[in-house]
């Protein structure tokens, strides 16, 4: 009795969506291609992914906020430009271009937050302008040419954010705890701190949030701020990682964070979020990439199984919503 | 220090544009008892409680709260001088779980997180007293509206406030939950919290209160303890609302008993509707009375063609069933006034065209395009005819809330209605403007309309209804017409579904 109640809240927890699909999807790629779980192949997937990983985790606590970040994608491809860019000119030390790339992604984020609570414009337009400020930025800087980056070996801070070992098979980045790091600290705020119970409230319902004294203003713009330091290290992390610094790079990678936070199961409304989630949510979206190549999917077909797959998630949830309601 | 009352209120004011909320409002609340707020919805009630709240300001007057002035300017404030309140509008998170609603912003932590264990700790006493029992961890989407409402006055006693703020907090709540804090408010009462208590139902608030302040169009009228009530005085309380329904207008004469056109409903169902019967004929005004999940929500939207029934017939005046959408029933002459804020209103267009969306798209005579000088002319012709305050070409969204729901009626007799859907016509809008409305009702069914009208105010259903149907979890509990509509025994009858109380309590033991 006890054991078939456990199953059942099992079921009905929010994730179990998402974790069904991602282990029907690795044992669907793995049956057609043995090579999919093989260790070298695992260990790519898992370099790019705890990338996009990184802004996906801090986009589920702003969107949980209710609102929402697209200039991450912008951010991911300046951060690294104005620090390669600072770094090759001389003016500071490889370290500090990387503390004043934050620094100035802080402050992006916090003029995101500004205009949205103060001036009450909506997340879309006034993050869908600083995508373009910002991209147009790391296009003049850099005159549209990619920087120099080989420079970086040896250094510490490459060292620490994407060292590379192996254990056994795999190789490893450091970048991978990083990640994990991100997960359950920002898990835990999610789910166990009062910042948490903020942040749902002020997605969920926020004039009552307001009315209980919670400052829904001051929570949404650390969120902001949040999100663009986040989106800042994973394009510095990815820019150490590839030896690139490319002004055009990760464009689109605000919808396919969005799309992975919005698999994971939580709400595009705002008012429920979950760090599981949208950990399944990631490594869904990350290993369809990797194994449709490896099925031989031409890889231009990918982003037909994306949308496929968001809007059969979202016809599974609003089914689940509507039986749910139809029971009470 | 210790005599001086726990709050006083002097020459309090608050108004939001053009609307006056309150406007010099006196009010004194002594330590240790129950004060009881009466008033029509509309009264200033609820500003009254927002403002204590910390969450609108006052515009004037002073605030004495154990006998300091003071000034509450945020929820924190309020918080800290140790008021509580329980709000009408829902201050709750209905995805989140149950605990986190009682403790949000006010988590007790362990080692930088929050305790669960504390929290399940703290509330459970508290539930068990209010006889709430839940899975605290459940999402409170899953509870009934009247748990809820239970959740919400059970968070407000988990900060253990010296006053406590209650604005009309047993509006869903049933009978026997409604017994339920009524102990437990006595028993805080005797441990010498202060209690605010505002309703509009003054039976129940009688039945608590030590004081009571009448309050109309924000200021106070009358206050008194209250075994010092005279009788003479109760039925004076009783008669300000008396006073705001016009007298019945006697209905054509021609159109004599059972040949007049009516809607019949049979064994309606679908949804929380189930076996619903009953006819309403031209002329008379009939009510409709229900708590929320009562299923009168179902039954109009099902009358206007918004939801396909179940099971069961309807046969209107024209005689054919129900309409499949919204612009069947406007063609048919079926119309739906809601006075839910923001239905069937354009607030940004201009009061002509907003009369004109109906009446161009349900006709079918002449042209089927939207004339702007037909559309001003008949602007001004309803401006002139409901003396609303404006002209045809300004935005609807500039009158006040009165004006606006005026502009909706309005709409609706330009196709000359035959049954007329009424879902609180009258909330939330100032004593004139309602006067005005009531008396337009009373004008629409004497000219041969159907009329149904739902209210959550009691008062306003035996002030205006020829008779009214009670309904209780979706089914038809009784009715009740003539002498017998007394606003006590209508409540019991929707909140129980039985029309006494022996029948309640041969129910409660038919399902323990």
């Amino acid at each position: 009795m006890e054991n078939h109640s456990l199953i059942q809240r099992l079921i009905a927890r929010p994730e179990f969506g998402p974790f069904v699909l991602l282990v029907v999807e690795i044992a669907v790629f793995w049956s057609i291609n043995p090579d999919f779980l093989s260790p070298q192949n695992i260990s790519n997937t898992l370099a790019f992914t705890v990338e996009l990983g990184l802004i996906a985790l801090a986009m589920t606590l702003l969107m949980t906020s209710g609102e929402f970040d697209l200039s991450v994608g912008s951010l991911f491809g300046f951060s690294p430009v104005l620090m390669w860019t600072l770094f090759n000119a001389g003016v500071t030390s490889l370290e500090m271009g990387f503390v004043v790339a934050l620094v100035v992604a802080a402050l992006i984020g916090l003029v995101n937050g500004w205009f949205v609570t103060q001036l009450k414009i909506p997340s879309f337009l006034v993050t869908l302008g600083m995508l373009l400020v910002v991209r147009g930025s790391a296009l003049f800087i850099t005159d549209g040419f990619p920087q120099r980056t080989w420079s970086a070996e040896g250094s510490w801070l490459a060292e620490a954010l994407v060292g590379d070992f192996f254990i056994g098979p795999f190789r490893i980045y450091m970048s991978l705890f990083w990640f994990i790091a991100a997960a359950i600290a920002l898990g835990y705020v999610l789910t166990q701190s009062r910042t948490g119970n903020w942040i749902q409230a002020a997605g969920g319902n926020p004039n009552a949030a307001r009315a209980r004294g919670v400052n829904v203003n001051r929570v949404k713009v650390g969120l902001f701020v949040l999100s663009s330091v986040m989106a800042s290290l994973a394009g510095v992390i990815s820019s150490l990682r590839t030896s690139a610094a490319n002004p055009n790079s990760g464009t689109g990678y605000e919808l396919e964070v969005i799309a992975m936070v919005v698999i994971g199961g939580t709400a595009l409304t705002g008012g429920r979020g979950t760090i599981i989630g949208t950990v399944l949510g990631i490594l869904i979206l990350r290993v369809m990439r990797n194994g449709i190549v490896l099925i031989g999917v031409p890889g231009l077909a990918y982003n037909i199984f994306i949308g496929a797959i968001i809007l059969g998630m979202m016809a599974l949830h609003s089914w689940l919503e509507r039986r749910h309601q139809a029971g009470t | 220090m210790s005599d001086s009352p726990i709050l006083s209120l002097r020459n309090t004011a608050k108004r939001f544009g053009g609307t006056v909320a309150l406007e010099d409002l006196n009010l004194v609340i002594e330590r240790g008892s129950i004060h009881a707020v009466v008033g029509e919805s509309g009264a200033g009630k609820s500003t009254l409680a927002r403002m204590l709240a910390g969450i609108v300001r006052p515009d004037g007057g002073i605030i004495e709260f154990d006998g300091k002035p003071v000034t509450i300017d945020s929820p924190q404030a309020a918080r800290k001088l140790g008021v509580g309140v329980v709000l009408q509008h829902p201050g709750l998170f209905m995805e989140r779980p149950v605990l986190a609603n009682l403790f949000i912003n006010r988590e007790p932590l362990h080692n930088g997180l929050v305790s669960r264990h504390e929290m399940e700790a703290r509330s459970r006493d508290l539930l068990r007293q209010l006889g709430i029992a839940i899975d605290v961890h459940a999402p409170l989407h899953d509870l009934a509206p009247g748990e809820r409402q239970l959740v919400m006055i059970a968070r407000a006693l988990l900060g253990n406030p010296r006053l406590l703020i209650l604005d009309d907090p047993n509006s869903a709540l049933d009978q026997r939950q409604v017994e339920r804090l009524v102990a437990v408010l006595r028993g805080l009462r005797a441990r010498g919290m202060s209690m605010l208590y505002a309703s509009n139902r003054l039976e129940d608030t009688l039945a608590i209160a030590d004081q009571l302040t009448v309050i109309r169009n924000g200021r106070d009228v009358l206050s008194k303890a209250r075994q010092d009530l005279t009788a003479s005085e109760e039925a004076m309380i009783g008669q300000l609302r008396q006073s705001l329904f016009p007298l019945p207008l006697r209905a054509l004469p021609t159109l004599g008993g059972a040949l007049r056109p009516q809607i019949s409903v049979t064994g309606l169902g679908g949804g929380t509707l189930s076996g619903v019967s009953f006819t309403a004929r031209t002329g008379e005004i009939v009510g409709l009375a229900g708590r929320a999940g009562s299923g009168i929500r179902e039954l109009f939207a099902t009358l206007f063609g918004q939801r396909r029934p179940r099971e069961g017939k309807v046969r209107f005046p024209d005689g054919d069933g129900v309409p499949r959408n919204r612009t069947e029933a406007a063609r048919r002459n079926i119309c739906m006034i809601s006075g839910e804020r923001g239905h069937g209103l354009m607030p940004d267009k201009s009061i002509a065209f907003n009369l004109a969306n109906v009446v161009v798209g349900a006709r079918d005579w002449g042209s089927r395009w939207y004339s702007p000088g037909l559309a001003v002319d008949r602007a001004a012709r309803q401006i002139e005819a409901l003396r609303i305050r404006s002209t045809p070409q300004m935005p609807a969204g500039s009158l006040s809330a009165g004006g606006q729901q005026k502009v909706i009626i309005a709409k609706w007799l330009e196709i000359g209605p035959q049954v007329v859907l009424l879902d609180e016509p009258a909330r939330g809008i100032d004593i004139g403007s309602k006067q005005e409305i009531y008396a337009l009702i009373r004008q629409m069914a004497a000219s041969g309309c159907v009329v149904l009208l739902h209210s959550n105010e009691l008062s306003e259903l035996t002030g205006l209804c020829d008779r009214i149907l009670a309904f209780h979890q979706g089914r038809l509990a009784g009715e009740i017409a003539g002498e017998d509509m007394d606003i006590g025994m209508l409540a019991t009858l929707i909140a129980s579904g039985q029309p006494t109380d022996e029948g309640l309590r041969g129910k409660r033991e038919s399902a323990a």
